[in-house]
Formats: structure tokens, sequence, C-alpha cells
């Protein structure tokens, strides 16, 4: 069963709400919010409004939540929510579940309690937090997946709206730039220094970014009764695991071509009845051969395939949610940008990602890959007139 | 339909199934599994991982149900604080060594997903897997999200399970959650990623194993009780709401339900050996 899509928001370096976030994708250049981060690898900040920085307050990913947040709920013109017994939230993130504050540890070491650093910490579950700022009655679960945690919220609230558990869900993502993620992702050796090229045959890594993005999903009765028909549903979403590496992807891909299959079963799709694919697609070597690999044996050479994360970074936590309400802006406007920054075929990649083109789709497909082996799909389905 | 086909319940050293059993007062075999082969597996793991995966073992152990129909099971995780012990040790490194030294293994390690991924891996299992962190309702939202999965076809069966640290860090934020913002005076090494864990552990399905323990459960939802014995408790014992329905399936209570984070979970039929 689908659900629709009655609201979005969205903040990342690539804009600061979904009117601009369509502008940020275009051509090659780095986003306007670019800087490095205290290991020397390129990092992409987002333009959070000043309204909605807490200085410390909160965790900078709730600030970001908050933004993209009531973006959503004034698009799905929520802000009076009828029956919050039957409104769930569900939101992933990475850094947002850590007791990581570097300054905590080190006063920690000295016999000393920082106690903000906990409030911050008690206070800055996501899903907890949308929960009592809204006073939701339903389910709040704050999915912590690694990079696929977004996707995989989304996946969470279709299976409460199928169950009859809630009437709408809050899903999404957050993540902020991060000081000990970035050393994480450094000592892995799997950020560069350069701007990101997914796809391409130079890659050397990725970059990490920051954002946020929340879908509001309703049942099409919710949707109805509240008159918010926005033509926009996701159609399914599958997961499914590699069991094999706590960091690598299957270099064949064969856990995310596991997600795909199902996910276009669950909706009763063709191959071909896909008009296009936001890939994970990071930069890294691995990710992106294990991609491609996956797409080729699924679609062939017919689907076009990008990555958005040239302009956005890799926002982790946030990053399936930020690129499922990218998918959604580009059904809506028939265009995909291309892939940011692709010039050189690799030769181990089966087919080259897709140049910006105009194009008809009613469905799309969103991808997620992340450590621990978990691999998600959405499809999404634009039908206006319906 | 739900049933629970398997449980476990273990520390990151061995099984406490006989502290459970004993606790509940009940007879039952227990085999406290110490495999080479699993202490070769995790050896590169903290006590959280080690923890999680030894409660799956014994539950996966306690059903019976073994190889190929494990590839569709679905892997849950919940957690009320996660594993902030390795990423603890993670930023020790950085405070020590510099930020560009962070050890790989310990970040790869610090992800709260990694013991669904090392369960993954032992068990060759393909389903879908989430982990989840919340302050509140942590286990029934997993429990929750099982029941979803299970009737709506996404899997076979679900591995449930609950993990906690028990460290000096993970006292120290259960202290303050209390109130007391005291620190213990003898301590200096606060992340232990080698400090025990607690782990509890369901195997749950639409279909009976038929094997050791099988109770058929019916989970209602009621967001009244969401906040008060539960997670009260929580700040007492590490895993509350999981015991607690692990013990009503050892013993049920004349149909009595059970509640915990926001569910009433009744146990209409037992049947234990």
């Amino acid at each position: 069963m689908s659900a629709c899509v009655t609201g979005m928001g969205c903040i990342s370096p690539a804009g600061i709400n979904c009117a601009v976030t369509w502008d940020g994708l275009q051509g090659d250049d780095a986003p306007e919010l670019t800087g490095l981060s205290e290991t020397g690898q390129i990092v992409f900040k987002a333009p959070l409004d000043p309204a909605y920085d807490s200085n410390g307050r909160r965790h900078r990913s709730v600030d970001l939540l908050t933004q993209a947040l009531d973006e959503a709920l004034t698009d799905a013109e929520l802000n009076e929510i009828p029956d919050l017994s039957k409104v769930g939230v569900c939101i992933g993130t990475t850094s947002a579940s850590f007791l990581n504050d570097m300054d905590f540890h080190r006063k920690l070491r000295d016999h000393l309690l920082d106690e903000e650093s906990l409030k911050r910490f008690f206070s800055g579950n996501p899903a907890e937090y949308v929960k009592k700022r809204l006073a939701l009655g339903g389910p709040a679960m704050t999915v912590i997946n690694a990079c696929a945690s977004g996707t995989d919220a989304v996946g969470v609230a279709m299976s409460w709206l199928n169950a009859g558990i809630c009437d709408i869900v809050i899903a999404g993502g957050a993540d902020e730039i991060h000081s000990v993620s970035g050393a994480g992702f450094y000592s892995l050796g799997v950020t560069s220094q350069y701007l990101c090229r997914p796809f391409d045959r130079d890659r050397d890594g990725l970059n990490l970014g920051e954002g946020a993005a929340v879908l509001i999903l309703e049942t099409a009765e919710s949707a109805a009764r509240r008159k918010r028909v926005s033509g926009m549903y996701v159609e399914s979403y599958a997961a499914g695991g590699d069991a094999r590496h706590i960091t690598q992807p299957d270099p064949e891909g064969t856990g995310i071509e596991r997600a795909v299959r199902k996910a276009l079963d669950c909706a009763g799709l063709k191959t071909e009845d896909i008009g296009f694919i936001n890939a994970h697609g990071t930069g890294t070597i691995s990710n992106d051969l294990a991609e491609s690999h996956a797409f080729a044996r699924i679609f062939g050479d017919k689907c076009p395939y990008f990555s958005t994360k040239g302009k956005t970074g890799h926002t982790l936590g946030a990053a399936g949610a930020i690129e499922a309400v990218i998918t959604a802006i580009m059904l809506r406007k028939q265009q995909i940008p291309g892939s940011c920054r692709y010039q050189h075929q690799d030769p181990d990649i089966p087919f080259r990602p897709a140049a910006a083109m105009k194009l008809t789709a009613k469905y799309a497909l969103s991808t997620s890959l992340a450590f621990g082996g978990c691999n998600s799909a959405l499809i999404l389905k634009y039908e206006p007139n319906n | 339909m739900i049933l629970i086909n398997g449980l476990g319940f273990c520390s990151s050293s061995g099984s406490l199934m006989k502290e459970l059993t004993d606790a509940a007062g009940v007879n039952l075999p227990v085999n406290d599994l110490a495999q080479p082969e699993l202490k070769k597996q995790l050896r590169g793991c903290g006590a959280f991982v080690t923890a999680g995966v030894r409660a799956a073992v014994e539950a996966l152990h306690d059903s019976g149900i073994t190889g190929e129909s494990l590839a569709m099971t679905g892997i849950i995780v919940t957690s009320r604080l996660g594993d902030q012990n390795t990423t603890s040790e993670f930023i020790d490194d950085l405070i020590d060594y510099g930020i560009d030294q962070g050890s790989p293994l310990k970040f790869a390690h610090s992800s709260h997903n990694a013991a669904a991924s090392y369960i993954a891996k032992l068990f060759n299992i393909y389903g879908p897997a989430i982990t989840s962190v919340n302050f509140e309702a942590s286990f029934s939202n997993g429990l929750t999200l099982a029941q979803c999965w299970l009737e709506q076809g996404t899997c076979d069966n679900v591995l449930l399970l609950q993990i906690e640290s028990c460290s000096p860090l993970s006292e120290v934020l259960a202290n303050y959650e209390k109130g007391c913002t005291t620190l213990p005076s003898e301590t200096t090494v606060f992340a232990d990623s080698k400090a025990q864990c607690r782990a509890a552990c369901f195997l749950l399905g639409n279909h009976a194993s038929g094997t050791n323990h099988t109770a058929e459960i019916l989970i209602c939802r009621s967001e009244e009780n969401c906040k008060t014995q539960a997670d009260a408790a929580a700040m007492e014992t590490p895993l509350p709401d999981p015991v607690r329905l692990m013990t009503a399936v050892l013993k049920p209570q004349n149909g009595q339900p059970v509640t915990i984070s926001g569910l009433t979970i009744r146990i209409t039929t037992a049947d234990i050996l």
C-alpha cells in the first residue's frame, strides 16, 4: 500500500528549502558553503536559517530538523493537527544519537560533569524531540541505520500507516557535520580532499555534508479527509542485507539488488516503469561499483541514474530523506540534473550515469547503502491528476 | 498471530537465562553456548555487540530454526542509549593522539547498528535490519515494528533485541537521568567497551517452530502507560521491558496481560518445553 506525500521540507548544502533546491543541484560548481574539516577534507555546510540556530543549546542536527519540519508542516497545511493520537514520527540520524561531544569527554576524564552537554544529549533524540514539540500521540522512533537511516525511517513510517497504527507520519532524517564522525570517516580513508565525483573513473572519496528533510506521509483516507491531494506518493519501500562486512558493501551489490527487486515487487512494477534512479552514489570506489553493478543487472543500460551528492555532500543519516525529497522534486519537474562532476567513464562501471535531461517519468527509485550491510530502496510515484 | 519461538538473555560474557528462570521460579534446562567459533568471530567487538550476538545465538538455538529458513529473517535492535562506550573509546584516541589519529576499527564498531550487522553475517540473514535508539519506549517500538513486518509479510521471522551497556559511563548517564550529578569518585576510565553489557532477544514468527519456548502473544497499543512504569524502571534496571515480557512467557500469570512502555501484551497460549 502506498502513502500520500502531502508535505515536504528540505535543507541541505543545495538549498535552504525545497523551492530553491532544484537550482542548487545544477552545474558542477561547489556548493556555496564549502569548507574544510579539521582533518583537511572538503565538507559542505547547509545554510541554516538563523531563526532556527539554537547556538549550541540543541544539536545542530535538531536545528536543521526543526527548519525542515516547519517547512513540511506548512506545505502540508498541518499547522493544526486534527487527531494527534494517530500521528507518529520516525527520523533517521547518526550524530544526534551519540554522546559525541569531545569537550564532555575531556571534562569527564578530569572528573568534571558537563551538564549542558548531557542536557543537549537527553533532549536531542530527534523523533522524541518532534513528538514533544508537537505533542504527538503516536509512536516516535529514531532510526540509527548509518547512511540508510533516512530511507529506513520512511520505510518504518510506511509500516505504521499500513498497519493502521497511524493516519499521518512525520518521516525524515537529520544530520550535521560533526568533528567526531568527520574524524571517523577520515580514519577509514573514504573522504576526499577534492570535490567528490560520484561514478567517475577518478573518484577518490566522499565529501561530508549536512542537512535535514521531512516528508509528511498520510493514508489516502487521511489525505482525502483533509483535502490534501498532492499527486506524490511513496509507492513502496524495501530493505535487504549484505550479511558480509561491517563497513564495506558487497562488491557486486547483491544487497541493494535484493532491496530494489523487492521494492519493485511490492509496488507491482516492472523495471521499465522506473523513469530514473537517484542513486546513493557517494563517490567512494566501493559504493559506486557495487551500486552500478546492481543497477546493470536489474535495469540493463536502460534506466538513467545519477548522484546528487556532488551538491549535497554525504549527509549520512539524513541522506535517504533528502534524496527522497529531491526525487519528488525531480518527478514534479520531469527533469533530472545529471551526475555532478562526472567526466570520465570508469571501465569497471557497466554504464555511464545520466547527463541532465528532461524526461517523462511516473515512477522513480531512490537507493541507500550503509555501514552494517544495510541497503534500502524507495519508489516514488507522481500522478498529478489522480 | 505473533509467536515467540525463541528466547535469549545474555551478558557479554555468557548466558543470564538461568538467573532469569530462577527469578521467575521455573526450572528449565539452559544451555550456555560457549562456542570457540563465536569467540573468534567476535574478537574485534566490544561488549555491546558481543552481548547482542550472544543473545541472538541463544534465541535461535532455543527456537531450533537454522540454515536457509533464516535467510529472510528481519533483525530489529533497540536500545535506550546505544553503544556509547565504543564511541567514547574512539573519542579518547582523538583526545590523546589527535583528530587525525582515530582508529578505523573503533569507528566502524561505534555505529549502533554494528550488532545487527554481526548477527546478519553470522547467520547469513539477508532480510531487513533496523536499529533504533530511543530514551522512551525503545523496546516497545521494536515490538510494534516486528508485528508490522510479520503481519505485512515483510519477513518470515524477526529477531528482536534490546541491548544496553553497563559501564561507568552508562552509570553516569543513568545517575544524571535520576537527577544525580555526582561522579563515582574512584572511577578514572569511564569508557570501557569490555565492561559488561546485557541483551535480551526474542525470535518472533507467524508459525510455531515446534521447539522449546513458544508463546502466542496479542499486542495492543496503549499510549497512556507509555511513560509510566517501564520508563521509571528503566532507570533501575537496564532491560525492564524485555525482561518483564520474557518472565511472563516463562511463567504465565493466568491470562494477566503484561504492560510495557506503550503496549499491553496478552499471552494467549504458552507451551513451554
